[in-house]
This record gives structure tokens, sequence and C-alpha cells, in this order.
């Protein structure tokens, strides 16, 4: 299903990584993750994606003074870019979820391996995207470019054919 | 019940029929059976002809390895040809067909071959067409197509669907034999993620041959079954094991049914990354060649033995069992106890303690015989003194010992090792995390084979930190040590002795491979095509490579064999492909506009992953017509085009201008806030890379544009830089293309236009090559005066959600100039009116100066592709430059791709056309082209060529600005 975010690109400026860590800390109460993990407190969740680099997910109704505050925030610790309109969230759950994975992503997902908040930036479908296990029973975020959308959500229907599978389509636009 | 169907044992249902044709006559099988057992419970023995001499064949094994029984299964458009029959489950409505016969199997003109059988020997085709090369064309290779070649493939669309599926694990067994079973038992019960995957639809391997261990294979399955993190793929074949233990397989899902179920795919593409393989894959038995080992009738022991215990088959009436080890005595055995009448067991060794054994059951042991011939329902057996003795037969089964099937080791790269006691190769020390198990390393026995999986599948396990606990299961007994067997390669007699059955490649073949000098065993294999078959030479590979070594006068072991690749069974293009085909080829990519360009008739065109609006055209309009409306709409007035597809790249930090400066060939430090300026990237051998241009949204924050092609290249070719070559600079880096759409609004109107619009920017004090923010309705915009048209022109950045309301509000506030959406087509059409570039220009050989900027380069300062840019060659002013051409005669079109020379019929290209349209302005053809000397020759006349069109054209010489040199208009 589709899940409606605010979603804020921050990219550490030289040698402000410990800089960004306090201030995200005392901005959301939320630890940098290491790379391959996310941390979440439910409404705020921080993805590592590159070295240096982490998507900001906050909620869709947040408002684009978020991004702007934070912004300001950051001024000198991090680049802040706005990804609210050029990457989406695809949700992906139920008992067949990690067979349709199987038929889309040649990464290893079982539980022993890849648990609740880890992620990775990874191929899906051929194109390239966030995958995040929200949790274990099991449900997956999928960020992709917006560009992709359609073309990832049609993958997906694809690769659950043979399961059945159910799209929910986001009933609210995301925020400005 | 048939001729040769057993009245009981095996793994098939009798109480169940199945109804199958071959060659259009009707037969009858059983579940169970396979294509092969079925024909052979009915008595059918010819089933094919051989592929240069029309031999005529029989089922000569019972698996992957045949090399013979190959048919044409299905109809029309799910026909695949060259499929072994003895890899053929039978299911209820198959219909095959045999091949490479004519007019029909039984009679077949084209076996008039083997008797100039002296003449077509190895390299024949090599030595014979060879001149005059325009024969090889028109004669020779529709001949040679005709006369050989196996099966048809069928021309018409697949009807069924492919998949790949990724799988991971701790510890892959491949076979299911007694030593896979083990393996993936003793793994599973540790703790490990187990795949077991077997190529037969039957679970068991050579178990399936020995009613004694039915109990203990069923055990082992349903507790397997029972193991959560076991996954048993029975019909799954691997087929390639590549690095870092990455394996490939094909799941045969749907083949054993007329029509896979429609939800089921035919086939499943399978990869494995496994943390540790085990190789069970079990022993291949192997030829002996002599006179007539080609002929209906002539079987593999084991196989033999197979179709007895598991077919419940009697492959013929009366048999001669040909041996130089003791596996064949169970065939011997089994076949007496099948009720055939005068069983003859023929080894050629001196003595074997079974005899007596086999003798109780009515076998006719012989020592030291060889079978020098097989004719019609004759085996002539020979003493090494020479006497010999005709025994009437139909059925010859032979064994000339066992190979193990060592292909994915070696694939692995494991080298292989010579084992004496078997007279062949087994896998060597092992290079990935692989080891192999079972008869796959030689070893022989049931039991042994067992307790040899079991230490596989623990030390698999230990190996990746698993394991601890008493793992205990019970296993089948030992069956104790064999007596030796005594090599034996070929039966020497005059006629054909086969090693490859498939390719028809003869022991005299081999012999005259090594006397023309092709003495290397991969010279050998290439020159007589020997091992090149469907078969790979799983039957006579290791014969061919012992002649080899005879006539070398070196050992078997020095030979060696040919390396072994990928695949170990033939792959289906199909299954490789799965399910990326026609729409699903590719990923696409849509811009936030695209539903609104769908709705309002856009022709649409893939370019890359974009699918991008070609042109809107209106009822009746061709596409010309609607492309020259929609350029005369800008020109005249106001147009509007979804540029989203552009690269765009948000670019911050306090070195940002300092990394610009290094990358462009101009400067961009120099560039005040608020200002946009075009900017040239070389690659760093100094040719032209991708054009687009920076704004300065503050003194930390660039954007950047790139062409739509390039948007990828460019933002690695950014990274790569800033983190490796420059780390020192504070500069952060991140794709912005999906976050921003983009509209273009050019013409004379769009500044009226927009201004309707567009609130918080004041459009008539916002000159040419500037950026602002402004907003609309509360959407923020980014406002670009930037132009590819060469009309007055600006671009709007607007957050991609937005961007249909945005684009709607555009155009309604233009509806009263006449605003036109336009596409690909016309923007492409003003572009080359102008003369700016697009991916036909920015081609990967053009430099800075070829292009007609070269005074962009900055004068001091160094950048990426300076130095290289500046070599002689690249600096020669004779290279083809940019210009513009138009026909001197306004009537005739221009070609792209056209050749320009001086006059026509001159071979020497002077140049090229890169790019054509049919200006509006102009009102006929222009183009631009890659000139040598192109300043010097502006104005001068050149040809331009098509040979593909016959078309050979004057056209004169001018700038490539074909509208506005001056830049009047874009200053507007």
């Amino acid at each position: 299903m589709q899940r409606p975010a605010t979603l804020v690109q921050l990219t550490a400026r030289r040698g402000q990584q410990p800089a960004l860590a306090a201030a995200i800390w005392q901005r959301l109460q939320l630890n940098l993750p290491q790379p391959g993990h996310s941390t979440s407190d439910g409404a705020y969740t921080l993805i590592w994606i590159q070295p240096g680099g982490w998507l900001l997910q906050a909620p869709a109704d947040i408002g684009n003074a978020f991004s702007v505050q934070l912004k300001s925030a950051l001024a000198g610790i991090a680049a802040v870019v706005d990804q609210s309109h050029g990457k989406c969230v695809l949700q992906v759950s139920g008992l067949s979820t990690l067979e349709v994975f199987a038929r889309c992503c040649r990464l290893d997902l079982h539980p022993r391996v890849f648990d609740a908040g880890r992620c990775a930036v990874t191929l899906v479908a051929r194109v390239s995207c966030v995958l995040r296990q929200v949790d274990a029973t099991p449900c997956f975020d999928l960020i992709v470019a917006s560009t992709f959308e359609m073309w990832l959500l049609e993958e997906l229907q694809e690769a659950s054919h043979a399961f059945g599978s159910r799209f929910i389509p986001a009933n609210a636009v995301v925020g400005m | 019940m048939s001729v040769h169907r057993l009245s009981q044992g095996g793994h098939i249902n009798r109480s169940q029929r199945l109804t199958f044709h071959f060659d259009g006559r009707r037969f009858f099988g059983h579940p169970g059976d396979t294509l092969a057992s079925a024909l052979l419970a009915s008595g059918v023995r010819l089933v094919g002809r051989s592929f240069k001499y029309h031999r005529p064949r029989g089922i000569m094994t019972a698996g992957p390895d045949e090399p013979s029984a190959l048919v044409e299964l299905r109809e029309r458009s799910r026909t695949e040809p060259n499929t072994k029959m003895t890899d053929v489950e039978l299911y209820e409505g198959l219909q095959a067909w045999s091949q490479n016969r004519w007019p029909s199997l039984k009679f077949d003109l084209m076996a008039v071959n083997g008797l100039a059988g002296n003449i077509i020997s190895a390299g024949f085709y090599y030595k014979t067409f060879m001149w005059p090369a325009s024969f090889w064309e028109k004669l020779y290779e529709p001949l040679i197509r005709h006369a050989a070649g196996l099966g048809r493939a069928t021309c018409l669309p697949d009807p069924d669907h492919y998949e790949a599926v990724h799988a991971h694990c701790d510890v892959l067994v491949v076979g299911s034999g007694p030593a896979g079973l083990a393996a993936a038992r003793v793994a599973g019960e540790v703790g490990a993620r187990v795949i077991l995957c077997e190529r037969d639809f039957l679970i068991g391997g050579g178990l399936l041959l020995d009613p004694a261990q039915e109990s203990w294979r069923k055990e082992m399955i349903a507790t397997l079954q029972g193991i959560r993190d076991v996954q048993i793929l029975p019909r799954t074949n691997i087929f390639g094991y590549y690095d870092h233990n990455l394996l490939g397989g094909v799941e045969q899902v749907g083949d054993h049914v007329a029509e896979p179920h429609p939800h089921e795919v035919r086939q499943r593409y399978r990869t494995f990354r496994a943390g540790q393989v085990v190789l069970a894959t079990g022993a291949s038995e192997r030829l002996i060649a002599f006179r007539g080992n080609d002929r209906p009738g002539v079987m593999m022991a084991g196989a033999a033995l197979t179709y007895v215990r598991r077919f419940g088959v009697a492959p013929g009436k009366r048999a001669v069992v040909f041996t130089n080890n003791d596996s064949a005595y169970a065939t011997a055995l089994a076949l007496a106890e099948a009720g055939l009448d005068g069983v003859v067991l023929a080894d050629f060794r001196r003595e074997n303690r079974l005899a007596a054994e086999l003798r109780a059951h009515g076998v006719d042991v012989r020592f030291g015989i060889e079978v020098s011939d097989f004719g019609k329902d004759r085996v002539t057996l020979r003493t090494p003194s020479g006497g010999g003795d005709n025994v009437a037969a139909d059925l010859l089964c032979i064994s000339g010992g066992w190979n193990p099937n060592v292909h994915l080791a070696s694939q692995s790269g494991a080298r292989l090792s010579w084992d004496a006691t078997l007279s062949s190769f087994v896998p060597g020390a092992p290079v990935q995390a692989e080891r192999s198990a079972g008869a796959a390393r030689g070893i022989v026995g049931i039991g042994e084979a067992a307790r040899d999986g079991l230490a596989a599948g623990l030390a698999a396990a230990n190996a990746l930190g698993l394991g601890g606990g008493d793992i205990d299961f019970p296993l089948p007994a030992p069956e104790g040590p064999c007596a030796p067997l005594e090599p034996l390669w070929e039966v020497k007699s005059s006629g054909k002795a086969f090693v490859d059955l498939q390719h028809d490649v003869t022991v005299n073949d081999i012999r005259l491979a090594h006397r023309e000098g092709f003495s290397h065993i991969e010279h050998a294999k290439r020159y007589t095509t020997h091992n090149m078959a469907t078969d790979q030479g799983k039957l006579g590979g290791l014969v061919g490579a012992a002649i080899l070594a005879e006539a070398r006068g070196e050992t078997l072991e020095k030979v060696g064999l040919p390396t072994f690749r990928p695949y170990t069974k033939p792959v289906a293009i199909g299954a490789l492909a799965g399910g990326t085909t026609g729409e699903r080829f590719q990923p696409i990519r849509r811009t936030a506009l695209h539903g609104w360009h769908l709705r309002h008739g856009a022709v649409m065109r893939p370019m890359g992953a974009w699918l991008r609006p070609s042109y809107y055209p209106k009822a009746e309009e061709t596409a010309w017509d609607s492309v020259s409306r929609e350029a005369r709409g800008v020109r005249q007035s106001v147009g509007i085009c979804d540029m989203s597809t552009l690269g765009k790249i948000d670019l911050q930090g306090p070195d940002a201008a300092t990394l610009l400066d290094r990358l462009y060939i101009n400067s961009f430090s120099t560039l005040a806030v608020g200002q946009c300026r075009y900017g040239l990237m070389l690659r760093e051998d100094g040719i032209a890379f991708d054009d687009g241009t920076a704004s300065r949204l503050r003194e930390d924050h660039f954007l950047i544009t790139t062409t739509t092609a390039n948007a990828a290249p460019v933002l690695e070719h950014m990274e790569f830089y800033a983190q490796t070559v420059w780390p020192e600079l504070d500069v952060q880096l991140c794709s912005v293309t999906d976050q921003w759409a983009q509209i273009a609004v050019a013409g004379p109107r769009s500044r009226v236009t927009l201004a309707k619009v567009v609130e918080g920017l004041d459009l008539w004090a916002f000159r040419f090559l500037s950026v602002g923010e402004g907003h609309m309705a509360g959407i923020p915009l980014r406002v670009f005066r930037i132009s590819f048209s060469g009309e007055l022109a600006y671009e709007v950045a607007v957050p991609s959600r937005h961007a249909e309301i945005v684009w709607r509000a555009i155009l309604a506030a233009g509806q009263e100039f006449g605003i036109v959406p336009y596409g690909l087509e016309t923007m492409d059409l003003m572009r080359i009116e102008k003369g700016h570039l697009a991916a036909s220009e920015l081609n990967g050989q053009a430099t800075a100066a070829d292009l007609g900027v070269g005074r962009m380069m900055k004068k001091t300062g160094d950048f990426v592709g300076r130095v290289l840019s500046a070599r002689p060659a690249l600096a020669d002013p004779g290279r083809p430059r940019l210009v513009g051409i138009r026909p001197i005669d306004s009537g005739k079109r221009l070609r792209g791709g056209a050749h320009l020379v001086s006059k026509p019929g001159s071979g020497r290209s002077l140049g090229w056309i890169t790019s054509v349209t049919r200006s509006i302005e102009l009102g006929q053809w222009i183009g631009l082209a890659m000139l040598e000397n192109g300043e010097a020759m502006s104005g001068k006349t050149v040809h331009a060529v098509s040979p593909l069109h016959d078309e050979a054209i004057e056209v004169v010489v001018s700038s490539p600005h074909h509208v506005d040199p001056e830049n009047v208009r874009v200053r507007n």
C-alpha cells in the first residue's frame, strides 16, 4: 500500500557527523543509525542510505515548514534536501511477502539475516530502492523514486500474482 | 499391459493410464514414466536418426546424458526441439516427433551419408567448403543446414510465462541420492538453512533402483519435509556454478503437464547464493567404443537397470551385458529376474566373485570377452585369442565404468584429479566453499555414499559455525568393497565405433584430428565437435580423450578433459529471460504529468527508461502536421513542454563552486547568486561528456541540470571526483530529478502567460539566465530563464506532485494566446533550427572545439579533461566540426546519418549528418552535421549521400545556428 510521508535527505557536511547526530538527538531523540540500519520512534524514522547520508521519514501531514525549520536548525551541519515529492513509500506486508521479494530482489531477507529495523539500498524490480523492514510480521517499506512508483507497483503485483495481492492506494496526497 | 511392461515393481502407477503420441501414433504409459520408458514399454526401438550419417538410433540412457533419443516435443507455439525423451516426464496428451529424418524415420534418404562416411570425416566441412567464398552463403550453407541440424524451433511467440526467483541458504545440496539426502538431513538437523535440488521429478537418485532401500528413502524424505528451514526442489537442475558460491538452476514447474496452470509459470529460473555447497551429483556410466555401439538396442547397463527397477520395463527380449566392472552385474541379474531369456554377461576381466550368484539365476557369465560388433539382433563376442561367437540379442547393455559428475565442481574452479581405481577424474581440492559427496567423488555403494553425504553435510554446517549435538539417524548398510575395474575404452575392429553419438564422432575422427595436428584435447574437441552436442559428451567424453591419449602415446591423466562450462543441461532462453519480456523488458519511468499527456492524446515515445510525449496530434493530423503546428505555435506565440526528465542535481557545501570549476570547462565560482550559466563537462580523455546549466541558488547551493540520458552518469562522475579525487572538498550531492517536475514555457508570449500565474517574482525584471523563486497558490516554484528553443523562454520547476496543478494553470493563462503543448519532436525541431546540441552531437567522439564551444574553455585553472583535450589528434583543426547544412534544392529532404562527400561516388567521407528536421522558419529541410574543416567550408557545397536510400543531394554548408544566430529572441 502507498504510505504518504514527508521525506528529507540529510547529508552531513564534511566532518560534521557528530554535530549532526547531536542536533538530531536534541530535536527527535533518535540516534543516527549505522550503515544497513534504521532507527524509529514510530512517527519519525531515520534510515541510513549512504556514507554520511540519511533519509528522514516523517509524518505526511507535518508540512513544508518542517523541512524549512530543519534546514535552518542544521545550517552548516548538513545539506537538507526535501524529497517528499521525489520519493514515495510503498509498504509490502502479508504472509507471502518474502516469496514476493524473492522474485524481484536479490537480498537475503530471511529473519535470521534481515530483521526489524534493517535497511538496504538495493535494486528491487531493477530500480534502486531503499528497503526497510518495519516489523517481523513481516512488513517492509520500499522507498522509490516517484517516477518509478507505477513501475514498481506493477512489478510487485506481477511478483505476487501467484499468491494473491491487494493494493491499497493512499487516500491523501502528501502535504507540501 | 504392453509386451515389455513388467507386471510389478518400479515407481509407476499402473492403475492409471496416460495416452500420448509419438510420430502421430498413439501409445499408452503410466504416471511415473518418462517418454522413453513408455516407448520402451511399447516395444519401440528406433526413435531417431543421427546428426551426420542419419544412422538409426534408439534409447541409450535413462537420463540427461542421452545422446540419441531426441524429439520435438509439443506442437505449434509450444514446440520444443532437441528434447531428450529420457528426460521428459510423461503426461496425458503428450505429443512428440522424431527428428532429423526425411522423409520418414524408418526410411531416411540421408542415410547414404553413412556410406560416404570415409569422406565426411572430421574437419570435412572446413576442408571442402572453403572456396569459392561466394558459394558459401548461397550454396554450401543452405545445403549443410538442410542435411545437418536437429529439431526445428518454432517461430511463434511463446504463450507461457517464466519468472526468476532468488534464494539464499546456508547449505545447498545438489542431488537427492543417498549422499544428498543424508547431507541435507544432517545440515538441516543442526539448524542450517538447506535447499536440496533434484533435477528428476522423483527424489532419491540411485535409491529408486533398489527396492530394499525404499523405506529408508521414504523416511528420509518425510523427515526432511518436517524440518522448517529445509526446502526440497524437485525438477530443478542446477546448470551452472559461478563465483562467490552463486549457482543457477531451472525448475521445470509446468513441463510435465500439457499446458501450465493458468497462474503458474512453465519454468522458473533460480539463483542460489549458498554459504556452502554439497555436490551430490552422482556418476554417469561411460561408453565403450566398438563397431555398432550406436545401433538401436545398445543401452548403458545402468540405464537398463533403471528401466527394469524404476519403470517396470524390460528394455529387450534377449540381452547381452558387456562390462569391465562390477556394476553391470546388477543389471544382468535384474534382467534375468525380469524374465529375459538367455542373458549373457560378457566381462572383459578374468574373473569375478559375483559370477556364482548370477549363474544361479541362469545368467551365462563369460570372462575375458569383448564385444566386437553389434549387428541386427546379433552380438559378436570375441576372446583376446581371436576366438569368436555370435549371440542372438536385441539388447546390448554396456558399462565401461563410471565417471563422477564433476561438472559443477569443475565450474566452481576446482581442478580435477585422476583416480586410477575408477580410471576417471574426481574433483580436486575445492576453490570455493563446496565439497563433493558420494558417487560424485567416486564413492561406490549406497551405504557408503550415504555415510559420505552425512560427513559432507556436517562438514558444511560446521564450516558455517553450525553443528554440535548428536546427530544420528539410520543409514543403509555399506556394501563392502567391489572388484577393481579394468580400463577398456575401445574394441578395435573395422567400421564405425562411436565416441560421440549425437555428433557422430568416431574413434577414427579423433585419430585423424591428432594426425592433422589437433592433438590438444581442446583442439581435438573443436576439430571433431566431440563433446559439443547437447549432451556435452557425458557418455563418451572420456573415451574420446582415451583414444587421443593412445594416439599421442601419453596417459589419459596427462591428456585430460576439455573445460566444463555451463550449462550442465540445455536451458531454454525463455527461462533465462524470466518475466522480463515485452513491456516488462526494462523499467518504465513516468513523469508526474504522464497522465495528462495520455489524456490529451500524446503519442508517447520511450527515451531510455522514460516515456515522453512525442507530439500531440489532433484528429486527422499526421505526425508532421502536428509537429509543425506545435512549433509554429511556440515560435509565433507560446508553447508548454514537459521537461521533467532532465537530470537535476542538488549541490551544496562551501566548496560547491570549486567542484563545479574543476568539472566544467567554464567557471562557476564567478556566477552570481540568482544567475544560471550553460556549462560543458569533458570526460577525462578530453571528449565532451554532457552539457547543461548550473544555477546558483545561494552562495553554497547550486542546482545543476544534465541531459536526460546522462542524469545518472553525471551524478556518478561528480560523486566519483568528490569522494575519491578531492575528498577534501566539502560538498554534498543529491539527485532531485524526481522531486521537481520541470515545465518549459517558450515563445514570445511566454512572459505574459507566466506573469498571470507566478506570484512573488517580477518577470519583467527577470533577465535571461536568471533563476528565482516564486509561488502559485501556495505551491513553491523555481523559475529559470533559459531557452532550448531559441525563443524567449522560461522553465518552471514545481514539486512533482503539484505538477499538474501548475501545468493546467499555465495552460489556462495561455489560452488567450493560443498556448500549445509541444512534445519531443517539436523540441528537437526547434533546437536544430537554433543549433543547440543533443545526444546526436554529444556522441562520445566530439571535443568541445568540434562542437563549436571551444571558446568556453577557461584560460586558467585546471578541469577534468583539459590535459587530454590538448592531444594533437584532438586539437587537429581538420577534425569534423559542427556545421549547419541545408539542401540547395529546397524541395529535397535530408537524412540523418547520411555522409558528406565532395562529389557523389567519392569513396572518402568528409563527415556525417547528425540531426535533421523540417524547419518551419526556413520552410525546408535543415540539418546539423560534423564536417572536416567545417568552419572553412561555410558557404560551400558538398553532397549528402545515403546509399541506403540510394540518394545523393547537394547541400550548402552554413553556421549551425539556422535561426536567430545573434540570440536576440532569448534576450528579448
